[in-house]
């Protein structure tokens, strides 16, 4: 610099002007989320309440479960109890009957049968009628110990004998035969009402460890690129507006000294994405033998590297993200074995990313200064879809392993944070995990 | 209160910290901003660079006395500049640099303000290119490849700034040599 212009610099780095008015509340109107107190940087409450929601909701599925499968209990046991009601198309027939030997329920679905009582029957004009037999299923009921002579049972859950007993004329239609076949016919009916095949309608809890295995991506490029990392620092918006240089990223502001500004040099810009590593927890209903509903927990840990600058001045970057996510799916039972089981599933998943933090070294002439940890988060709520497939070997009544490979499709959420799921929006994974049968 | 201080304060969001910065560095901010902008949307670019400043500050690494200001008025200087390429007509390239080097008027005894608005009171370009090497310090390349022009023509520019500026402050001497 010539004297003529270092004098301009000197007296002009001390000149000052009268400020704009009112500007500094221009200024506050403008920047988002400006408070009056120092406030912590941490977002807690927000991943207290999502988790304590997502708990919750597991919680809530898990106690369904367990409620239902009581239910299943008695409502078997009132199916039981409405196909055994047996109302003689006639009145006060005069039964006599044995009451069987007490037996629980369990015991009862166990073997799929029951132990009926004798019944001795006048017999009635009503060996036409729907209705004949007349065994008690009673055994369950304590109030019910004495039958002399019932005109019509009445079962603990009197709506359902009223639509059963009339409505299952089929069924009870058989038992006009002697005895033996009626026990038979009945005790078919009571298997059919008591199914307790093994997968179909019982819960499952499931711990599954997964990790997902696609390739993170990678991107070295050499031109102006806008990312996120520091995109006000080296102001990029400036750039591609400008169409500064097509190729370079020039630094021409550089938020201080570190970067040494050498317009001559490229500058690459590489950003790593690793792969996230996924552990979640979930639960599978099922509804029917074949389709299942899915949902759970899942929590995802997503790490970006990326560095910029020249040789032997640059900066690298690192950006550690924890995310807390709500999966639902629907699944299906292509083919299933004692040992094997296909299946095929797809559904959604809305994650939030709870807590997050970045740190940047400034390597200057080879002479690396770790920078400051700073806080991330990205409010938006991210969605995905996924869809697959899953292979499950049961090594055990209780255990099995699977393998899931699937694809899945994240949803650009409009954050600024550039993330794996922002620059490989599409995604091919696989979760391992184990299954364990409750 | 040491300026490490109001930063971390700013970090965390603090309105009366924010104040204060802007309080201690505003007036020359604006100095700059108007430098570069003439007489055009200086409030604007003020507001869009404290928006910079603001949201950026927690990238700042505090070193030295002095560096925040500098920081500060690089994102002045940038701002200034997207403003200028957006609003204004693009920076022609000209053509090769003149022969004769200008002769740098002595400006000791012209007072900063009425250098400031010649300064200001110059063609964009030429203004821009003049700002960032006479004031800045910086070299025909780095202009060049900031300003998206050739080098020669980032002379050019700057030859022309300093002939008018020269013309500027000779007239002025004459006018005001008279009433001295």
């Amino acid at each position: 610099m010539s004297r003529w212009s270092e004098d301009l610099h000197r007296r002009f780095e001390e000149f000052e002007v009268d400020a704009p008015e009112n500007l500094f509340d221009d200024i506050m109107e403008a920047l988002p989320a400006v408070s009056a107190e120092p406030q912590p940087a941490r977002v807690i409450p927000l991943w207290v309440k999502l988790s304590a929601v997502a708990a919750a909701v597991v919680m809530a599925v898990a106690a369904g479960l367990m409620a239902l499968r009581e239910g299943e209990d008695v409502l078997s046991e009132e199916a039981l109890l409405a196909t055994a009601t047996i109302v003689p198309s006639d009145k006060a027939v005069p039964t006599t009957m044995t009451p069987p030997p007490a037996q629980t329920i369990k015991e009862q679905e166990a073997t799929g049968q029951m132990i009926m009582g004798e019944v001795t029957t006048a017999p009635t004009k009503a060996d036409k009628a729907e209705r004949n037999t007349l065994v008690q299923a009673e055994q369950s009921l304590p109030d019910k110990t004495e039958q002399s002579a019932p005109d019509k049972t009445e079962p603990a859950n009197p709506s359902q004998a009223e639509s059963s007993s009339p409505t299952q004329p089929s069924k009870d239609a058989q038992a006009t035969t002697p005895e033996r076949q009626r026990t038979q016919t009945q005790r078919t009916i009571y298997t059919a009402q008591t199914p307790r095949a093994e997968s179909s309608t019982s819960g499952r809890l499931m711990a599954n460890l997964f990790t997902s295995g696609f390739s993170g991506s990678r991107h070295g490029h050499a031109s102006q690129q806008r990312f996120m990392v520091n995109s006000i620092l080296f102001g990029d918006k400036l750039m591609s507006d400008a169409g500064v240089g097509s190729d370079d990223t020039t630094l021409a502001s550089g938020v201080d000294e570190a970067v040494i500004y050498d317009p001559s040099q490229r500058v690459n810009t590489d950003i790593r994405h690793h792969q996230p590593i996924r552990v979640g927890v979930s639960l599978r209903y099922a509804l029917s033998d074949r389709w299942a509903v899915e949902s759970g927990l899942q929590y995802a840990n997503l790490r970006s590297d990326s560095s910029s600058g020249y040789a032997a001045n640059y900066y690298e970057d690192r950006m550690s993200l924890h995310y807390i996510g709500l999966p639902l799916s629907a699944v299906f039972t292509m083919w299933e074995s004692r040992r094997l089981k296909i299946y095929l599933s797809a559904g959604g998943l809305v994650e939030k990313c709870v807590d997050g933090s970045r740190r940047t070294d400034y390597v200057i002439g080879g002479e690396r200064e770790r920078g400051q940890r700073v806080d991330v988060m990205v409010d938006e709520l991210q969605f995905s879809i996924n869809a697959g497939a899953g292979l499950q070997l049961n090594l055990s009544p209780t255990v099995g392993i699977y393998a899931e490979p699937g694809v899945g499709y994240w949803f650009d959420n409009g954050s600024a944070i550039e993330t794996i799921y922002r620059t490989r929006p599409l995604n091919f994974n696989l979760n391992l995990g184990v299954r364990f049968t409750l | 209160m040491q300026e490490r201080e109001v930063i971390d304060l700013i970090k965390r969001g603090d309105k009366a910290a924010m104040r204060q910065l802007y309080d201690r560095h505003i007036r020359y901010l604006t100095a700059v901003a108007q430098r570069y902008l003439g007489y055009d949307a200086v409030r604007d670019v003020l507001q869009e660079s404290f928006i910079k400043i603001f949201s950026s500050i927690d990238r700042f690494e505090y070193r030295s006395e002095g560096g925040l200001r500098a920081w500060m008025a690089r994102i002045v200087v940038t701002e200034s500049l997207k403003h200028l390429r957006r609003e204004g007509p693009p920076m022609q390239s000209l053509d090769a640099v003149p022969l004769i080097e200008v002769e740098e008027e002595p400006t000791e005894d012209i007072p900063i303000e009425v250098l400031h608005r010649m300064i200001r009171e110059l063609p964009a370009g030429y203004r821009t290119v003049f700002n960032l090497y006479v004031v800045e310090g910086r070299s025909h390349r780095e202009i060049a490849s900031m300003l998206g022009i050739g080098e020669s023509s980032s002379a050019s520019q700057l030859h022309r700034a300093k002939s008018l500026l020269a013309r500027n402050i000779k007239e002025y001497k004459e006018k005001n040599s008279l009433m001295l």
